[in-house]
């Protein structure tokens, strides 16, 4: 009897532990899940209505990535290295950002999608909250001022010549008034005084253009002489902006500078051409047969260096000190990979890169993250000097701690 | 008095044509001596391009005799008694000097000299076929497709004043000739894979002042297909093969890219058809399609059809499959 009574105590003794492992295992793991900067936001829910890739990927999926992946980079990175230094910052699907300081808190403000709702997301604590239910229908591009208080919404068709919505945001009040600019507008955004320089598209040429915001008032500030011009806005009215005729790889490509109106002429040229600006430096890529080349073209040396790797200007980030580029994973780029791109034909997986002399890989986002992600729409913040950027695929918010990289490796 | 008059006018034209001659002489020598003796290729360099000036001189007197090449004041040894020389020419807004001199017995019997202005002419070809918006490319041209020609030409600044140009596609003057004051010019994509077109852009006191050829090639129109939600539009991500029906519905738009933007926007065939069957497409936009399935499991073929009837080749015929 005695002995019944002891297999009995043991064996529910056993299942009572077993029990309480079972807990730990899988509860703690939820917890830890709840902890994430992107919970509680109801995203995937949201997301999942439009079979959205993110929405069938649970936010446990993404940190079991990043722990399974991240053996390397943490070997890379030595003891200190930040597991978080890359993260999802939203699964919404965003067309528009900006890192901006609210309250003395660095935080990045973003657009949604379709609805023109606007959130922002504390990047010291993780919390992301609402700052406008305000509907903007056919929301499709929007641009903010660097210190977030307007947003210049572009609605309609994706990237087209559409009116502009000019939107102040109250973070207090939790509102976005919202104005309609009666101009077509092609590419656009805010300059360092928070006035609104855009494009608009004639029949003969692009046109540079101002909107003064005090005094609404519009101005001409360049024109491009052709039409199918790629336009890149500087921050100051001034300039230096940059334009040239969009990338076809049949076509040879070129690239003019505007100073105050004035068009210089740069001797930086090739089929297939595109390019990106960093303060005085140009990336630039062409054709070289059936391959795709890169250079580094410095304004204030005239020199030029070409690059050990090819790779897309549309990807980089950077400044005359330091350029960083996602570049595709085991892909070489031939000369009509950025059209095919552009088409969004060809996909890429990209990891990170710093690249010209010392260049070296920063990180695999599919080994850290668990996630292919084909970056766009790079950004460095203008606080944190952290790397922003978003995949093509969803239209997702990443950052890339690249202060935290500096604090590590100085 | 009739004699007379006829004496008359044979002794004016002794009088025109002994007088005439040495004058005639003259402006050949000249121009000779300033043009045809020294040629440079290309017509006009770019900055930083390597340049080649060559020198033609068939005179037999002047065999044995010594050349030099002289680049802004400076000899060239490399192409001491060379017939031609190579320099990279300088930067925009500067002015090379190349000459050359011809001595025999110490003493200099013939010199030309030639300015080289560094000169960018470039010419934008804007194809006027269907690319959709959010397509940051260039569309290319398709055989009988538009396309619009813009040049620039800059040697230190830009020229857009009063210049006169003249086009050519291949051997074809376009515009009946040359066209004065205006650097644009449009025209069809002639049949064939490859074209040539040239501009020569002059003063109006005839000076050239650019001059360009290009190749070009033309390309056939493509269809991709791609996903449009009604929240977000249409997706930047083309369907590759087959598209995973994950809903119910799913609405589908064909963007037939480098197709004629006239037959884009009024095709004569324009045809949707799902596993072989054509189907009647009420949306507003006949690029776009919705689809519903109506059984649970399996695969439809859904292709899509834009043709112009008059220009046969302005068209594009491709499918997808749907998998639900």
């Amino acid at each position: 009897m005695n002995r019944n009574i002891t297999l009995i105590i043991s064996a529910v003794t056993v299942l009572i532990l077993l029990c309480i492992w079972l807990y730990l295992m899988f509860f703690s793991n939820q917890t830890n899940t709840d902890l994430g900067p992107i919970e509680g936001s109801g995203s995937f829910a949201e997301l999942g209505q439009v079979g959205n890739d993110a929405s069938r990927l649970g936010d446990g999926d993404v940190r079991q990535g990043e722990g399974e992946g991240t053996n390397n980079d943490d070997e890379m990175m030595g003891e200190d290295y930040n597991p978080d230094i890359l993260r999802q910052l939203t699964t919404r699907n965003v067309i528009g950002y900006r890192e901006v300081t609210i309250a003395s808190t660095t935080h990045v403000v973003f657009m949604e999608s379709g609805v023109g709702h606007v959130y922002s997301i504390n990047l010291e604590t993780g919390v992301e909250e609402r700052v406008s239910a305000t509907t903007v229908p056919d929301a499709r591009h929007a641009v903010f001022s660097s210190d977030g208080a307007m947003v210049a919404v572009k609605t309609g068709t994706n990237n087209g010549v559409n009116p502009i919505l000019l939107g102040e945001i109250d973070y207090e009040e939790k509102t976005l008034s919202v104005d309609q600019v009666d101009e077509e507008v092609g590419e656009m955004t805010f300059t360092e005084d928070n006035n609104l320089i855009y494009t608009t598209i004639t029949n003969n040429s692009v046109l540079g253009n101002v909107f003064n915001i005090k005094n609404e008032t519009t101005a001409v500030i360049f024109d491009t002489l052709f039409r199918e011009a790629t336009v890149i806005l500087g921050s100051t009215v001034a300039g230096p902006h940059y334009f040239f005729p969009k990338t076809n790889y049949t076509f040879e490509g070129f690239v003019y500078r505007v100073d105050e109106g004035r068009l210089t002429r740069l001797p930086v040229d090739g089929f297939g051409f595109t390019a990106n600006m960093f303060g005085n430096t140009i990336l630039a890529s062409y054709r070289d047969k059936s391959d795709l080349v890169t250079i580094i073209y410095d304004q204030a040396s005239e020199e030029k260096a070409e690059l050990d790797v090819a790779l897309l200007p549309d990807k980089c980030v950077g400044s005359d000190e330091n350029i960083y580029c996602a570049i595709p994973k085991n892909e070489t780029l031939r000369y009509d990979s950025i059209n095919k791109w552009y088409q969004g034909v060809d996909l890429f997986t990209d990891s990170l890169w710093l690249v010209g002399e010392d260049g070296e890989e920063l990180i695999d986002i599919t080994n850290h993250s668990g996630r292919n992600v084909d970056v766009v729409n790079g950004e460095i913040g203008e606080i944190s000097s952290d790397w922003y950027f978003q995949n093509k695929g969803d239209h997702s918010l990443w950052i890339y701690e690249l202060s935290e990289i500096a604090d590590i490796t100085e | 008095m009739i004699i007379d008059m006829n004496l008359m006018r044979v002794l004016l034209l002794l009088i025109i044509v002994i007088f005439a001659q040495p004058v005639a002489a003259q402006l050949d020598t000249d121009f000779l001596e300033s043009q045809t003796n020294l040629s440079i290729t290309p017509d006009f360099p770019r900055p930083g391009q390597l340049t080649n000036i060559s020198f033609a001189n068939y005179n037999s007197q002047l065999y044995g005799a010594d050349i030099i090449w002289r680049l802004n004041g400076e000899v060239v040894a490399d192409a001491s008694n060379q017939k031609e020389v190579e320099f990279i020419a300088g930067d925009l807004g500067d002015t090379d000097v190349v000459s050359v001199s011809v001595i025999r017995d110490s003493r200099v019997i013939q010199s030309y000299s030639i300015d080289v202005r560094p000169t960018y002419v470039d010419i934008i070809l804007e194809p006027q076929t269907r690319t959709p918006d959010f397509y940051k490319g260039r569309a290319s041209p398709s055989v009988g497709s538009q396309i619009n020609a813009t040049v620039l030409v800059n040697n230190s600044k830009l020229l857009t004043g009063d210049y006169i140009y003249t086009w050519r596609i291949g051997n074809r003057v376009l515009e009946g000739g040359p066209i004065r004051g205006t650097n644009k010019v449009s025209f069809d994509t002639p049949r064939g894979s490859k074209s040539t077109l040239t501009v020569d852009v002059s003063d109006t006191n005839g000076n050239s002042v650019g001059r360009r050829a290009i190749y070009f090639r033309s390309s056939k129109p493509e269809l991709v297909f791609y996903e449009s939600n009604a929240l977000y539009g249409q997706s930047h991500t083309a369907i590759s093969d087959s598209l995973v029906l994950i809903g119910t519905a799913a609405t589908i738009i064909a963007e037939p890219y480098h197709l004629d933007i006239r037959t884009y926007n009024n095709p004569d065939v324009n045809e949707w058809e799902i596993d072989r069957n054509e189907q009647a497409n009420t949306n507003p936009n006949p690029y776009q399609i919705t689809i519903q399935k109506v059984s649970e499991g399996g695969t439809s073929n859904v292709s899509f059809h834009v043709r112009s009837t008059t220009e046969f080749l302005q068209g594009a015929q491709d499918s997808i499959q749907i998998v639900f």
